[in-house]
């Protein structure tokens, strides 16, 4: 693993040397490695396919926006998150995805003190470009760090268990749905951190922070990352980049990139079964 | 050690326990009966797995109707399905290891159930019978009082049927258990006693004869 560490370190600090631009371009990728990464882990590790982190990344980003010291609210955004995930998917599939859309759409009308609505609202405070860099270098490492030991722990191995069979963890004296809490719980953390990043890294926020961009970008970064933790980092600069330079020519570039990314998988996958 | 009253299953319009009442003291039971005879139903009503409709289940003097198996698994019952549930995607170890979290107890167990050989695999690369002798070691790594067995030879070849009967004979007078089965003369040797369940009911019983 500390190998691992050290490349990355080294991968993220290139960055630093190469100009703002492809110094800021890099911030939204650490950022949004946070977020694929705490996806990633609900997805391989707790079993939960979810197109809503999104919420509590958006939710973190305004809640900071409107008053700093909201940001003790964060640790609950889980709550609503798992009140969404737990209770909405039994109605209905893609529940999760459909409360961020329907956040994307409410969060327009949203209005405080005149503030607010499509504009959305301003961060009160600000960071140079190289300190938020070096402080979001830092969450990301510690985000892969943390993971990884989790993983790899007795509270990984639960968590594990209840995603392969929920009976037989019953059977053999595990709560599921504690683990499942906790798994959760560490995962919308992380997601809410990258929102706060998010927000100050712009010094705005604005309703996108829910649009499907950021609800389907950790999906399809984890499905070119091969479920490797370390390549989610690596997929969030590919995806991150190629959105960026190719965005001059064409916009909205992300959403054929994403829409190609799927495609492709399903065609290697379906090849694969074939092989 | 473990006391049922009056209990009685229903689903929908179909009885499949009726007022059943049984004791049974520390041993080796043999549960058998027809398909539908409600041998299973009683297993997952003992495990928390399943509510029953009426009736009460004691264990240890402790009453545990309607206690989550989470719990009636801490309290000293565990379980093993007729379909084995497994940790799929963990290696043998990993799932042992998940019942009783102790490394010590973890190859003690994998010793008593010949699983040497397979610690280091994937639970879902495993054979049909190896996966049976998993969750029984999984279940019996818990350190219970009293361990269920559905149906544990079903499914299983000659080889690995002769192998579950010789751990079984090693488990008697360690572990108190109540085995369902289609073929109760397997058990002979085994079992203390031996129940047959029709309609729900408790049609006969006779002690083990050797």
């Amino acid at each position: 693993m500390l190998t691992k560490i050290l490349l990355i370190t080294l991968f993220l600090l290139f960055p630093l040397f190469l100009g703002y631009y492809t110094t800021f371009i890099a911030l939204i990728s650490i950022i949004l490695g946070i977020l694929t990464i705490s996806w990633h882990f609900m997805e391989k590790e707790i079993g939960w396919v979810s197109f809503g982190h999104s919420v509590p990344f958006g939710i973190a980003a305004y809640l900071l926006a409107l008053n700093p010291t909201l940001l003790f609210l964060t640790p609950f955004i889980f709550l609503i998150f798992l009140f969404f995930s737990f209770f909405g998917r039994r109605l209905f599939p893609f529940a999760t995805f459909i409360a961020s859309i329907a956040l994307w759409n409410v969060s327009h009308y949203f209005v405080l003190n005149g503030k607010g609505g499509e504009e959305g609202f301003g961060v009160p405070f600000s960071m140079s470009l190289g300190n938020l860099y070096t402080l979001s270098m830092a969450l990301l490492l510690f985000c892969y760090v943390f993971f990884e030991i989790i993983s790899k722990s007795n509270l990984g191995l639960k968590i594990k268990a209840v995603r392969d069979d929920e009976i037989a963890a019953k059977s053999v004296g595990i709560d599921p749905i504690r683990f499942k809490i906790v798994g959760f719980f560490f995962s919308t953390t992380f997601a809410s951190v990258a929102g706060v990043l998010h927000a100050v890294s712009f010094s705005h926020v604005s309703p996108s922070v829910f649009s499907p961009f950021y609800a389907l970008f950790p999906f399809v970064v984890s499905k070119i990352s091969f479920d490797k933790r370390w390549a989610c980092i690596v997929g969030s600069f590919v995806i991150v980049s190629l959105s960026h330079s190719l965005s001059a020519f064409l916009p909205e570039t992300h959403y054929i990139l994403y829409s190609v990314v799927l495609m492709m998988i399903a065609v290697v996958k379906k090849n694969a079964e074939n092989l | 050690m473990l006391r049922i009253c009056d209990l009685s299953k229903v689903y929908g319009r179909t009885v499949v326990l009726r007022g059943l009442n049984l004791e049974l003291k520390d041993g080796i039971y043999c549960f058998f009966g027809p398909n539908g005879s409600g041998k299973t139903t009683l297993l997952r009503i003992i495990s928390g797995f399943e509510k029953p409709s009426c009736g009460r289940v004691f264990f240890e003097g402790k009453e545990i109707t309607g206690l989550s198996p989470q719990r009636i698994v801490k309290m000293g019952i565990a379980i093993a399905f007729q379909l084995p549930r497994v940790f799929w995607n963990l290696d043998v170890e990993q799932n042992i290891f998940l019942a009783c979290m102790d490394k010590k107890k973890v190859k003690e167990v994998v010793k008593t159930f010949r699983l040497e050989e397979d610690v280091k695999t994937i639970a879902k690369k495993l054979s049909q019978g190896k996966i049976k002798l998993l969750q029984i070691s999984m279940s019996y790594a818990t350190n219970p009082r009293l361990l269920l067995l559905d149906e544990p030879f079903a499914g299983l070849d000659v080889g690995n049927v002769r192998l579950l009967i010789e751990i079984l004979k090693e488990l008697v007078g360690k572990k108190s258990m109540i085995i369902t089965s289609h073929r109760p003369k397997l058990l002979r040797g085994i079992a203390n006693k031996f129940f047959e369940i029709r309609g729900g009911k408790i049609a006969g019983s006779y002690e083990n004869p050797t």
